[in-house]
């Protein structure tokens, strides 16, 4: 049916039959907010599986020689010396397969706006070793959760007293280093900056303004000799967020190289490895539906380590 | 991984969550599926909690448990075989615990008249709309939230302290009759944290710098501390748990 233009023509009488509801605007598709904390640098390789035959790896440790053991003074001139002995112990570090997948129909494919203003397929592939990197830190905040220690109490906000209580505890431990890495959600921070208020020895400029900076994305404050990162994947238990200190090497990840897969995949020419993150992406199709897809297969495993290598403590408190 | 089944009509707890439209316009939890777990106890672990006990708060050292998820690739769970029974998958995390001195509580615990301690809702993942279980505690009940916000919960704290020491006092018992317990309180460890108390007592005693009003609620806070501390009683195992009889008509 005609529209008529009663003079003067205006943008609400032509929009109907000329003009757009909206467009876009000429930029690429933006990225929400999401956390982009890497820990592959917190967490050492402790092997890849790869043609072992086994799904699980071992850790050996030993102790009581060295300087853990001193001579024991003899009485006599021909007293035989008793030949002491030594310990050995080990963990275990298993691999697990993780899939993500992404499916789009062939009628998407040709008319949806094509990245970088829209998102497709590729730009979906393209996002996959960020979920890897996503999936390492989960598995590692995962794996914290099963350390044996703990510092601060169910249900009560982190105050400065736990914080000196995690200090004492590492201090404590025999062959600590003095060095140790702490992964905490934001909102131990804001309990701890609040904690601070009334410590007039640590309401120092520097302090304050690092917790107050301190962001998911970004890296470590140092705090009482503690590396300090921010995380909101911290598991939480029965109201509680679950944070951990660490040294260094406390939590270990294993792989399986993904290269035995080349040519054994159904669509060798569109499959993607990595295989120093043990991910394989292929892509496939479904004629009948007209869908095309993708599907990513990783394999991985996180391990926690012993105490007795590596000073470890989980940080409780409330999550509310 | 299946949520052992817990005999629902014994336990004031029902398996699946009370009726979510209350807590989220979806229906479902807006949250992450996340994996079924242990309930794990360290045996130097305690921390302080209230049981009523004729209608007063007593304090108690309690048992601190933390929840060990069950995920294939952490920490000794396995991706199952095909075929394989689902415990296999976790066998090896449970055996590496124990043999690192702590205290695995089976899913299927039955602690006093509470069976089972894992509870599970239907729940959706608010950004990628990937759909699961959330799996939680069975003292926790979700907050309604707003669109966007990170799941919260409720907890029934009076009755998981009670709960934990039921745990104490009488172990638990499992639906194929075996049976288990807490290790009782160290005596050394309890005294560890009641010296950290005293220290920070000490500690904010011996503040300058404070305003008065702020120094004192840090000391009285921190003497409320050292009395609860002190003054919570430390509970031994008594033996099996004895259902309280019916009173008579």
């Amino acid at each position: 049916m005609a529209t008529t233009v009663v003079s003067p023509g205006s943008y609400s009488q032509a929009v109907t039959d000329l003009g757009y509801s909206y467009v876009f605007a000429e930029e690429a598709i933006r990225e929400q907010l999401v956390e982009k904390l890497s820990v592959l640098g917190m967490m050492p390789l402790l092997g890849d599986l790869v043609g072992l035959g086994t799904d699980s790896i071992r850790i050996t440790r030993y102790g009581g020689i060295g300087f853990a053991e001193q001579f024991t003074a003899m009485s006599t001139e021909t007293e035989a010396i008793v030949p002491s002995g030594w310990t050995t112990n080990t963990d275990t570090a298993t691999i697990a397969r993780y899939g993500l997948s992404k499916e789009e129909t062939y009628q998407g494919a040709m008319l949806n706006r094509p990245s970088p203003a829209g998102v497709d397929l590729d730009s979906l592939v393209a996002a996959v070793p960020d979920s890897v990197l996503k999936t390492l830190r989960v598995l590692m905040l995962t794996s914290a959760t099963s350390i044996s220690g703990v510092v601060g109490t169910s249900g009560v906000a982190w105050t400065f007293d736990s914080e000196l209580n995690l200090v004492t505890s590492f201090n404590e431990t025999v062959g600590f280093s003095g060095q140790a890495v702490t992964y905490r959600h934001p909102e131990q921070y804001s309990d701890l900056a609040a904690s601070l208020r009334n410590e007039p020895s640590f309401q120092v400029p520097e302090v304050m303004s690092a917790i107050q900076g301190l962001k998911s994305n970004s890296g470590a404050f140092s705090f009482l000799g503690f590396e300090n990162f921010s995380s909101h994947d911290v598991q939480a238990s029965a109201g509680d967020h679950i944070g951990a200190a660490f040294a260094p090497g406390a939590i270990g990840w294993v792989r399986a190289s993904t290269l035995p897969l080349v040519g054994r995949v159904r669509n060798p020419a569109t499959a993607m490895y990595v295989p120093d993150m043990g991910l394989v992406i292929e892509r496939d199709s479904e004629s009948n539906e007209a869908t095309a897809k993708y599907a990513a297969n990783l394999w991985v495993g996180t391990a926690l380590l012993s105490s007795t290598l590596f000073p470890q403590y989980r940080i409780r408190s409330v999550n509310d | 991984m299946p949520v052992p089944t817990t005999a629902a009509e014994q336990s004031p707890y029902p398996i699946e969550s009370a009726d979510m439209a209350a807590v989220s316009s979806d229906g479902v939890l807006q949250a992450a599926p996340n994996a079924v777990f242990h309930l794990v106890h360290s045996p130097e672990n305690w921390e302080i909690g209230e049981v009523e006990e004729n209608g007063k708060p007593v304090a108690y050292w309690l048992p601190e448990l933390r929840e060990c998820r069950v995920v294939p690739g952490v920490n000794l769970c396995r991706t199952l075989r095909r075929g394989e029974d689902p415990a296999e998958a976790y066998l090896g995390q449970v055996a590496w615990l124990q043999k690192r001195g702590d205290v695995v509580l089976p899913m299927d615990a039955i602690v006093g008249d509470v069976h089972g301690y894992v509870r599970r809702t239907p729940c959706q993942d608010p950004i990628t709309r990937v759909t699961g279980h959330y799996h939680f505690d069975a003292w926790a009940a979700p907050k309604p939230s707003r669109p966007g916000r990170a799941p919260k919960f409720w907890r029934d704290s009076a009755a998981h302290n009670a709960w934990r020491l039921t745990l104490v006092r009488h172990g638990w018992a499992r639906p194929d009759g075996t049976t288990g317990r807490i290790p009782d309180p160290d005596p050394d460890a309890l005294a560890a944290r009641i010296d950290r108390a005293q220290y920070h007592l000490a500690r904010k005693e011996a503040e300058t710098g404070l305003p008065e009003r702020a120094y004192q609620h840090e000391v009285d806070a921190r003497v409320a501390t050292v009395e609860r501390a002190t003054g919570a009683k430390v509970p031994r195992y008594v033996g099996p748990y004895q259902a309280p009889k019916a009173a008579k008509q």
